[in-house]
């Protein structure tokens, strides 16, 4: 079998594709970068401070701890989101009854908009008239009815249950793909070995899955931590600043306190932070599961 | 010389004649684009030489093309929408050349489009802001010279004269400029639901130890004594700006949260604790989560709360027949407290603002002008208080009490016959404004101890 041959034509071809990417992605990201070297309002003149607002940046104490929170927000939604996802898809692996049922119910929340299903789990989250709370006294716990989102010790993971929940049925899709293409060859021969439930999702279907389980960590870490949406409309970063993450202090800083330069800074320091994160998880867990 | 080089130098100095005519109508233009030719001085800043004030003639469907935007935060169930729309639909009748496009940002959206759109530099023609405070942060946007300065034509244009009070100016003007043309007030109401306080058997309070023994008495009978927010920008901030006002002084508060007095002193403490005292668990178990909406949704509208301290705004919000049976009270002086007489915070709100774009532009300036004029007419402005329920700043307006309905009514009545306490936090930069609101939050839900609250307003309003 031969090799595809470069051929320079192929690159006019690129060009237009090329041409896009680089106005709206590379074009912004470097006006960001610079953008983040000054001290600027948005408006009127910038001065230039250099590395003054990552300076900052290094010692302020909400974003720091905003860090903490979309890292807890990755972790758990490693592993209930992409966990759940792997359990739900696993199980789906054979036809069973109800198999499109299910598979629908499980992916019919990822259509709704993350702002409607914010405002949803609002409602759902009110001490008075919220299905959960409600629910709580209805089954003779009321003593585990709360006010979710008030109080500050439970309001992030109030918020996070939310795109957990949202998001679980993109996940299982992907890897409901991936489990139906492994080959049915390896269940059989770990039937034939005697291998339990157990041994043979640990043994085979992670190890087989093990690449396109990759790709949804890395998802799920960067969904975290870009998130806003449901922390903006449930929370607004309160109460106090309990669920205060790096997307909305960035957004309070740019648009609110009207800090353009420590914004972009703050906004470069994300995209960083992603990208390293991303690759560092590559890297650590470029290994084959055999 | 031949008659061929005299028609040869006839034409050539025909057309150097024409080059230099040429010449000189171009920079004519050019220095004309530079605006100076087109302007005359004044005794007040500028005047443009063309403006004569009056309204550009309407029904003229064969004028030029004019297209405007207008940026506003009255929409959706906010009373002021329908009386605002109403004045734009008759301008879009008398003027049909003019386009106006009207973009709609509810609440608080509204600053951050302006903001966002100062900084992309598009701002709308004409839209309504808050104050110049530091707090909004349209000072910069002022000082960045995207906002017209209409010192000149609020002066100059007879439509203006004793329209508002000196006051109202003052609170549009920034640097000794005018920016804004005023639309509306706030005063602080203080309400009580007779509904609440009767069926725990509690009386109203009139004093400052009644109103403890009131919100105590509440609890006790398992009321909420305060229906509001402790959110960020909530009504909780309210009644921190109150207390602190009578306790310190309403000048000493704005020079403490403006970072030029220490804020971090006894007085200050003592009032931290009087506040923690009058509304630490007295209020709504979602208090600190749900918005100043909500508040009117799940509690004041369903007689679930017995004392309300807003802006008069809400008053149209309140079911009337809630409404019925609410009285208003005024928030009582501190023994010991530096005010020693009943004030009540009250500032101008809302003011109409012009980019500096819109204005510098001849053709679309006289437009403009006049849909500032019918906007803040002193028919406009009556339907604002009747329709809108607003209490407006224009001077000489008839207002129907009956129409402007009974509780607001009184409640203005009380607010403008008591000297008015400036709103604590227009002193406020947006950044420690932006600290400063989740850390009352926090307070007024038990997180902290008064004298750690103090300590760290010392932090915000001392860096």
């Amino acid at each position: 079998m031969g090799t595809l041959r470069f051929r320079p034509g192929i690159v006019l071809f690129m060009l237009p594709a090329f041409g896009l990417y680089a106005l709206f992605f590379i074009v912004p990201f470097l006006r960001t970068l610079y953008g983040s070297l000054f001290d600027w309002n948005g408006m009127g003149d910038a001065r230039f401070i250099g590395l003054g607002n990552y300076e900052k940046l290094a010692h302020d104490a909400l974003f720091l701890t905003g860090l903490g929170r979309v890292g807890l927000w990755a972790l758990l939604a490693i592993i209930f989101k992409v966990g759940t996802a792997l359990v739900l898809a696993s199980m789906l692996r054979l036809p069973i009854w109800g198999e499109r049922f299910f598979s629908a119910a499980f992916f019919v929340p990822v259509v709704i908009s993350s702002a409607a299903i914010s405002l949803m789990f609002t409602l759902l989250y009110d001490p008075d008239i919220g299905l959960i709370d409600v629910a709580l006294r209805g089954l003779g716990l009321g003593f585990l009815a709360h006010a979710w989102l008030s109080d500050e010790n439970l309001a992030l993971y109030a918020v996070i249950a939310v795109p957990i929940w949202h998001t679980i049925g993109y996940f299982f899709v992907i890897i409901l793909a991936a489990v139906r293409n492994v080959p049915a060859e390896l269940y059989e021969a770990a039937q034939i070995d005697g291998a339990g439930a157990r041994t043979t999702f640990t043994r085979i279907t992670v190890p087989a899955l093990w690449p396109v389980l990759q790709v949804c960590i890395i998802l799920a870490i960067t969904a975290a931590v870009k998130s806003f949406d449901y922390v903006f409309v449930m929370t607004k970063g309160g109460p106090g600043t309990a669920t205060e993450v790096p997307a909305t202090y960035l957004f309070r800083t740019i648009f609110t306190n009207l800090q353009l330069g420590y914004g972009t800074a703050m906004a470069s320091t994300i995209f960083l932070i992603a990208l390293i994160t991303t690759l560092g998880f590559r890297r650590l867990t470029n290994f084959r599961l055999d | 010389m031949t008659s061929r080089d005299a028609s040869c130098l006839d034409a050539a100095l025909t057309r150097r004649r024409l080059l230099a005519a040429g010449g000189a109508g171009a920079a004519a233009l050019f220095v004309g684009r530079l605006v100076p030719a087109r302007m005359i001085p004044s005794p007040i800043g500028t005047a443009w030489a063309e403006d004569s004030f009056t309204p550009p003639p309407i029904g003229a469907a064969d004028a030029k093309h004019i297209a405007l935007r207008f940026a506003t935060s009255y929409a959706g169930m906010h009373p002021m929408t329908q009386p605002v729309r109403a004045i734009i639909d008759q301008y879009r009748k008398d003027y049909p050349n003019v386009t106006i496009a009207v973009e709609e940002s509810p609440g608080d959206a509204q600053m951050t489009r302006i903001k966002l759109d100062a900084s992309s530099d598009r701002l709308p023609d004409v839209f309504n802001y808050w104050r110049l405070d530091p707090g909004f942060g349209l000072d910069q946007i002022a000082h960045a010279g995207k906002l017209a300065d209409l010192t000149a034509w609020t002066h100059a244009d007879p439509f203006f004269a004793g329209l508002y009070d000196a006051y109202s100016w003052r609170t549009a003007t920034l640097d000794g400029k005018v920016y804004g043309v005023p639309i509306n007030m706030f005063y602080v109401e203080f309400l009580a639901n007779k509904t609440v306080f009767d069926r725990a058997g509690v009386a109203v309070p009139t004093d400052w130890p009644s109103l403890l023994a009131a919100v105590k008495g509440l609890k006790a009978k398992g009321e909420i004594p305060w229906a509001i927010s402790i959110g960020k920008d909530s009504e909780g901030g309210r009644i921190y700006n109150a207390v602190v006002n009578r306790m310190v002084g309403n000048p000493r508060a704005l020079r403490m949260h403006a970072g030029t007095e220490p804020i971090n002193v006894p007085e200050m403490v003592r009032a931290a604790e009087l506040l923690a005292e009058l509304v630490v668990g007295n209020v709504p178990q979602d208090a600190i989560a749900i918005g100043n909406d909500s508040v009117y949704a799940k509690y004041v509208n369903n007689n679930r709360g017995g004392l309300i301290m807003d802006g008069s705004w809400v008053t149209p919000v309140i079911k009337p027949e809630i409404q019925a049976n609410m009285v208003v009270l005024s928030f009582p002086l501190i023994p010991g407290g530096t005010e020693t007489q009943q004030s009540a915070e009250r500032d101008l709100t809302s003011l109409w603002y012009v980019s500096a774009k819109a204005m510098a532009d001849a053709d679309r300036r006289p437009y403009v002008q006049e849909l500032v004029r019918r906007l803040s007419s002193r028919a406009a402005e009556k339907t604002y208080a009747e329709e809108g329920r607003q209490p407006i700043a224009a001077l000489g307006v008839q207002v129907d009490p009956a129409k402007y309905g009974r509780l607001a009514w009184a409640a203005q009545t009380q607010a403008l016959n008591t000297p008015a306490d400036k709103w604590i936090p227009s002193v406020m930069t947006p950044t420690r404004r932006a600290q400063f609101e989740p850390l009352l939050g926090e307070f007024l839900s038990g997180k902290y101890e008064p004298k750690v609250f103090v300590a760290n307003l010392g932090q915000i309003f001392s860096s």
